[in-house]
């Protein structure tokens, strides 16, 4: 079944929405879940979750990419559950990830809104070569690992690392030329 | 703010930079594509054994040398490796080193009608150190860049190889390296009893990077830099390309100590990968880097000039 039907059975407010949705998408999106969350329960749950707020909000949405709207909703979750229980596992994956991006922090006596970084990262993003941009998202924002990377774009798994290494050297750059200090 | 802020900030980057259906246009490199023929040969291959070590000798190739870096008798001399078994014979030509990129001339040549097989296709390269003793791969093209022209002698490849990797520069270069080039072909890598790459098949050569060419900082008003060695140029950080301009490497100028201004010389070999598909409005291209094909006097060089603005020599 194509996004556009699967939302179509949302805007008819059929039972089968979240069922065809879950058929496309659940193995990617739990994996998605397993990089930030310990375990398969939680992950289970931030998926439940997300379909039950992707089935709140289509419509009115209407979403051009449905895996990249389920994958915000279920990356939403993901956080919240970390912040709302402290004691919840953090994965393997989430702390390699936080480690890599703390090479962006220049100074950590500044708070800002999250908004303003959002802003920025969109900034950022928008000026990169596209591979390079999607090597971005689809590390820090799919979670995928560097052997995945390198598989799914046909690169090496040095030059992945290079690249992405560079990219966080450039964004830690951009955010001091912009005067923000993290 | 912290990086946990980062990471959740991405949850609201724009939803177009989330559809990564979309393939990655790769630069093309001919050296990707497998030819059926050459698979099969490299799958019906019998084991190669490997002469212990790299020897110092007289197969030094000067022509491989000039073929990528003309003018090459003002390079500085450099100790000439190789590795060989009953197939091939590789031979490290000049080791060259900015303090950026270490880089390398190799000449690859078969010895019998097995190594013409063998060579016909790009080795992969993967480096061991003390510090990185289990070996890492450079990769086809990426990290270790093998560059390879066209070329009429199906007996002998000359190849221009720049390891611009990020695992090989933390491993620490004031070390010896051990790179090892495979020509069987990375699906057909051997593991050891450890789960690691055996390279006891491969062709291995214990190489030293010591900064052995000068460099030169060119800096802006802005802050921005520019370095240059005899053989490349690269940009540091803050650089950006728009749609439908040239790249800034390639259009650079320079300046000369009598005030002339001329281009920036540039090899048609490692500019190819330079010419990736143009992002829609801007581009970062911080940290790309270019060779000039030949040896750069920069010495006479007193400032560079990128999009009308000059960097002067620092």
């Amino acid at each position: 079944m194509t996004d556009g039907e699967i939302i179509e059975l949302f805007n008819a407010r059929s039972g089968d929405a979240v069922t065809e949705a879950s058929k496309a998408y659940s193995g990617r999106l739990k994996r998605l879940a397993l990089s930030f969350l310990g375990s398969e329960q939680d992950a289970d749950e931030a998926l439940n979750d997300a379909y039950m707020k992707a089935w709140q909000t289509i419509p009115p949405m209407e979403p051009d990419d449905l895996f990249g709207y389920l994958a915000r909703l279920v990356r939403c979750t993901c956080f919240d559950m970390l912040d709302k229980h402290s004691a919840l596992k953090r994965s393997a994956c989430l702390v390699e990830l936080t480690n890599e991006l703390s090479e962006c922090i220049a100074d950590t006596s500044t708070d800002f809104e999250a908004g303003e970084l959002a802003e920025l990262l969109n900034s950022f993003l928008s000026k990169q070569k596209p591979y390079k941009r999607r090597l971005f998202v689809l590390r820090y924002f799919y979670g995928l690992k560097i052997s995945e990377l390198a598989a799914e774009t046909g690169f090496s798994e040095s030059k992945v690392n290079t690249a992405l290494s560079r990219m966080r050297r450039e964004l830690k750059d951009y955010l001091k030329r912009k005067g923000v200090s993290l | 703010m912290n990086e946990t802020e980062i990471l959740k900030a991405m949850n609201r980057i724009d939803g177009q930079y989330l559809d990564v259906r979309a393939g990655i246009k790769q630069h093309p490199a001919k050296w990707y594509r497998r030819p059926a023929a050459i698979a099969a040969a490299v799958c019906a291959a019998a084991a190669m054994t490997v002469t212990a070590g790299a020897v110092y000798n007289v197969f030094f190739h000067k022509e491989s040398v000039e073929h990528y870096i003309s003018a090459s008798d003002s390079l500085p001399e450099t100790p000439c490796l190789t590795a060989e078994n009953s197939h091939i014979r590789l031979t490290v030509d000049k080791i060259l080193y900015d303090g950026c990129v270490p880089t390398l001339i190799i000449t690859a040549e078969a010895l019998d009608e097995q190594g013409l097989r063998l060579i016909a296709e790009t080795p992969i390269i993967y480096f061991s150190s003390r510090q990185q003793p289990d070996p890492v791969t450079l990769g086809l093209a990426g990290g270790g860049e093998m560059f390879r022209d066209d070329q009429e002698d199906e007996k002998i490849y000359k190849y221009i190889c720049e390891l611009d990797s990020e695992d090989l520069l933390n491993s620490g270069l004031d070390k010896p390296v051990f790179l090892h080039f495979s020509f069987s072909g990375e699906h057909r890598v051997k593991l050891n009893e450890k789960g690691g790459v055996d390279t006891s098949e491969m062709l291995s050569a214990e190489v030293r990077f010591e900064k052995n060419l000068e460099t030169a900082e060119y800096i802006s008003s802005d802050g921005r830099c520019i370095t240059m060695s005899p053989i490349a140029a690269q940009l540091g950080s803050g650089f950006t390309l728009e749609e439908g301009e040239n790249d800034l490497l390639m259009d650079m100028q320079l300046k000369y100590s009598d005030g002339s201004i001329g281009p920036l010389p540039h090899s048609k070999t490692t500019t190819d990968h330079l010419n990736y598909e143009i992002t829609e409005g801007v581009a970062s291209v911080g940290y790309e880097r270019l060779f000039y094909g030949r040896v750069l006097d920069i010495s006479d060089v007193t400032a560079v000039i990128v999009k009308g603005q000059e960097f002067t020599r620092k």
